[in-house]
């Protein structure tokens, strides 16, 4: 009996139900769109702060004191200490791996007055799970111009920073003397920072020339990181085990550093703030933009169902009158139409949802040429809301035509 | 007559109006609020980009220093500047700078004790710290100042010693200049000019990082109000063609008792065109109400909506052309009414 009246109903006025259907699916995108673009896009600006550089620099302990101001260093002094060069791929085995977007290991020399760095700039290497990857100053550091081309690993090629190379006089071509050999310039740098007065080349090949075989003093750790908070900045020797499990399981840059001191021993990582502070507070602002957006467009999507269905159901007045006058209980004429409302609910939950998806991938897409993942639960919550939101509307006209004499309805056609 | 008939049609059919007025003040009220975030967002996620620091640094193009003339000559071009001055003292690295100047450039240092410095007063960098065996509050043997703050910055300043100037700074190591995001390439073209010994540093990584992701906010921003505008619009377009649907039975009347098409379809544009109006001045001023604590909210401090006025002409028209554009799109049935089917209640 309940199917046949939703069936007769429909029949009776397709188009009525069609418009209905179509609003709430509007609705529905617009709940999608904007929630599946707003939980992703925390994920996508942080990708893209990380061409900021490294936000974790790790040192052996006791390492080499050097003085300068911001990126700029213009002093060094002090006996310096070293750690296995092979050590690096190990932030590759901690707990926050795959948050790790890159990593380079360096050596720091001089050569006469030159300051030379020994860098992987497009290094292979064996992840713990024994796959293949590449890593090194260009993945840590996106944002490096090189006019030129970048050298090749294990080579005598070199690349002079743009202001080491304007001071000497050397341009892409050249061959420099290092150490007692030479190095061929392939490229110049501008990175705004220290190393446009550096002279860059393949780790192994500085570390055969330094006679440091095997030997870095740095390594540079670019990581994805959840904003800082109170929380964040405990010190892990005071938490419980509860607390450091919770602590340890969430992608601070403390934990993250802290996960490569263990994993490392005999180093210091530390987050440099310049880099870690900014980015959390710009990630913040963003991350709440995006929240109040969506909410702003949630409510309205809301506001647009909820009136629709109540126009719907004012129009069925007349209707109600009828079933109430032949004999019909209100819990029935209420079940009835609550039936064909929530159907209608969830028609639309279900094609506004689909299209919202879309829309949010094709957004995400166009903004960040990568599309934005969509958890799963996110389309069935909207269908769900958009179910209880059409119900919602429908309530209070409903009740009223109830709480209202059939005759009167009937004679006055109200 | 004509303004009797559309008043009293709102207000003999006053439910439907209200749901009718509602969806529309809903779509102004957003487009106030994304459209009013949109102006905005730009210059405040800039704001934020200063947290990193500078954006352009000056060093020697050759010698060991640079004339202290580029920190006013930075700052008369709208930039901030803060001068920096590196030297050595028994193997340990000195920094003198100016705290004030200083302190909006750097307001990534983490200071444990207080980075307001006095004459004779000096921070010094955690490691620096560890390998000297520092105390706070106490003097520093090599440097004749008392420690006020211990330094940590994950950079070269963990490792050094930083004073006030002690004398008024004549040559310069560094000098830290953060230029707005959108003037910076023409700031430091203008000081390179001037200041050929100098050597003008983009810092890539920060002022490519802001670029990019202020360029992607906004466009992800414009997309979504694009979206979200484009399906409200479908809304009430469906609401307002309903509306004249669902009044048949007195379209049937009007032309019985001899209306014109034209002006019965008048009739009904007009009545929508007021919905409109009213419902853009509401949603407008909710709008701007709620983009101002949104703002407030997000960035903290006083948030301005930009282009006011534009703002509302925008929303007005967006709003008026949607409701008439719908109003017109059902309008057009009016011709196919036959007068003598809907009276005889078919």
């Amino acid at each position: 009996m309940l199917v046949r009246f939703v069936q007769d109903s429909i029949r009776r006025s397709p188009r009525r139900k069609v418009m209905l259907v179509a609003a709430i699916a509007m609705g529905s995108a617009v709940a999608a769109s904007m929630l599946g673009v707003m939980l992703s896009i925390g994920d996508k600006v942080n990708r893209e702060l990380r061409s900021a550089g490294a936000n974790i620099v790790v040192r052996a302990k006791a390492a080499v004191v050097t003085g300068g101001v911001g990126g700029v260093t213009t002093a060094s002094t002090g006996d310096a200490t070293y750690m296995a060069e092979s050590e690096a791929v190990k932030v590759k085995s901690i707990f926050w791996a795959l948050a790790i977007t890159g990593f380079s290991p360096s050596l720091s020399a001089r050569s006469a007055d030159i300051p030379v760095e020994g860098v992987w700039f497009d290094h292979e290497y064996q992840e713990p799970t024994g796959k293949a990857a590449r890593t090194g100053v260009r993945a840590v550091n996106p944002t490096w111009q090189t006019s030129g081309r970048w050298p090749v690993d294990d080579t005598s090629e070199c690349l002079a920073g743009e202001g080491l190379a304007r001071r000497k006089g050397w341009t892409v071509g050249r061959a420099v003397p290092v150490f007692s050999e030479v190095c061929h310039i392939v490229g110049i740098l501008s990175t705004g920072g220290d190393s446009d007065d550096h002279l860059l080349m393949p780790l192994h090949t500085l570390q055969r020339m330094a006679g440091k075989p095997g030997l870095a003093d740095r390594l540079d750790v670019a990581a994805v990181t959840k904003p800082e908070d109170d929380f964040a900045r405990r010190d892990p020797r005071t938490l419980s085990q509860s607390e450091l499990e919770r602590w340890s399981c969430t992608n601070y840059v403390f934990s993250i550093a802290y996960e490569i001191e263990q994993a490392i021993p005999g180093t210091v990582a530390r987050p440099v703030r310049r880099v870690a502070d900014s980015e959390g507070r710009i990630l913040d602002r963003v991350s709440r933009l995006m929240l109040l957006i969506a909410l702003a467009a949630l409510v309205s999507a809301a506001l647009t169902v909820w009136s629709l269905t109540a126009a719907a159901m004012i129009e069925r007045r007349g209707e109600i009158a009828i079933m109430q006058a032949i004999g019909a209980a209100r819990w029935l004429v209420a079940l009835l139409l609550g039936m064909e409302v929530a159907l209608a609910g969830l028609v639309g939950g279900l094609v506004g949802a689909a299209g919202g998806v879309v829309l949010a991938k094709v957004v995400g897409e166009a903004v960040f040429g990568d599309a934005v993942e969509v958890s799963p639960i996110l389309p069935a919550a909207v269908v769900l809301a958009a179910v209880l939101v059409s119900l919602a509307g429908a309530w209070q006209p409903l009740r009223k035509a109830l709480d209202l004499e059939p005759s009167v309805i009937l004679r006055e056609g109200v | 007559m004509f303004l009797r008939f559309i008043v009293r049609a709102l207000v003999y059919r006053k439910q439907r109006l209200i749901l009718a007025f509602a969806a529309l003040a809903v779509a102004a009220t957003l487009a106030t609020v994304l459209l009013g975030i949109y102006g905005s967002v730009e210059r405040r996620l800039r704001e934020e980009f200063r947290a990193y620091g500078a954006n352009i640094v000056a060093v020697p193009a050759s010698g060991t220093s640079i004339p202290s003339g580029i920190v006013e000559a930075a700052r008369a071009l709208g930039a901030e500047a803060s001068p920096f001055r590196v030297s050595a003292t028994k193997g340990i690295p000195m920094v003198e700078f100016d705290p004030k100047s200083a302190a909006s450039m750097t307001a990534y240092w983490h200071v444990t004790g207080t980075r307001e410095l006095a004459a004779g007063d000096c921070l010094a960098g955690e490691f620096l710290v560890a390998q000297q065996k520092l105390q706070l509050n106490q003097p520093v043997p090599f440097a004749n100042c008392i420690l006020r703050g211990i330094l940590a910055t994950g950079g070269p300043e963990d490792q050094e010693l930083l004073l006030p100037f002690r004398q008024p700074a004549a040559d310069l190591s560094i000098v830290q200049i953060r230029a707005p995001g959108e003037r910076m390439d023409g700031i430091r073209n203008q000081l390179s000019k001037a200041y050929s010994m100098a050597d003008f540093r983009t810092v890539l990584s920060i002022a490519a990082t802001e670029s990019a992701v202020v360029l992607k906010i906004r466009m992800a921003l414009l997309l979504l109000i694009l979206v979200v505008l484009g399906i409200t619009t479908l809304c009430v377009t469906s609401n307002f063609s309903e509306m004249v649907v669902e009044r048949s039975k007195e379209i049937g009347i009007l032309k019985a008792l001899g209306g014109a098409d034209r002006l019965i379809g008048a009739f009904f544009v007009a009545e929508a065109a007021l919905l409109a109006t009213t419902a853009a001045a509401f949603g407008y001023a909710v709008g701007i109400a709620a983009s101002g604590a949104i703002g407030r909210g997000i960035f903290g401090g006083a948030f301005h909506v930009e282009s006011s006025w534009g703002i509302f002409g925008g929303v007005t028209l967006v709003t008026l052309s949607v409701a008439v554009f719908a109003t017109t799109i059902a309008a057009s049935r009016i011709r196919r009414i036959d007068s003598a089917v809907i009276l005889r209640g078919e």
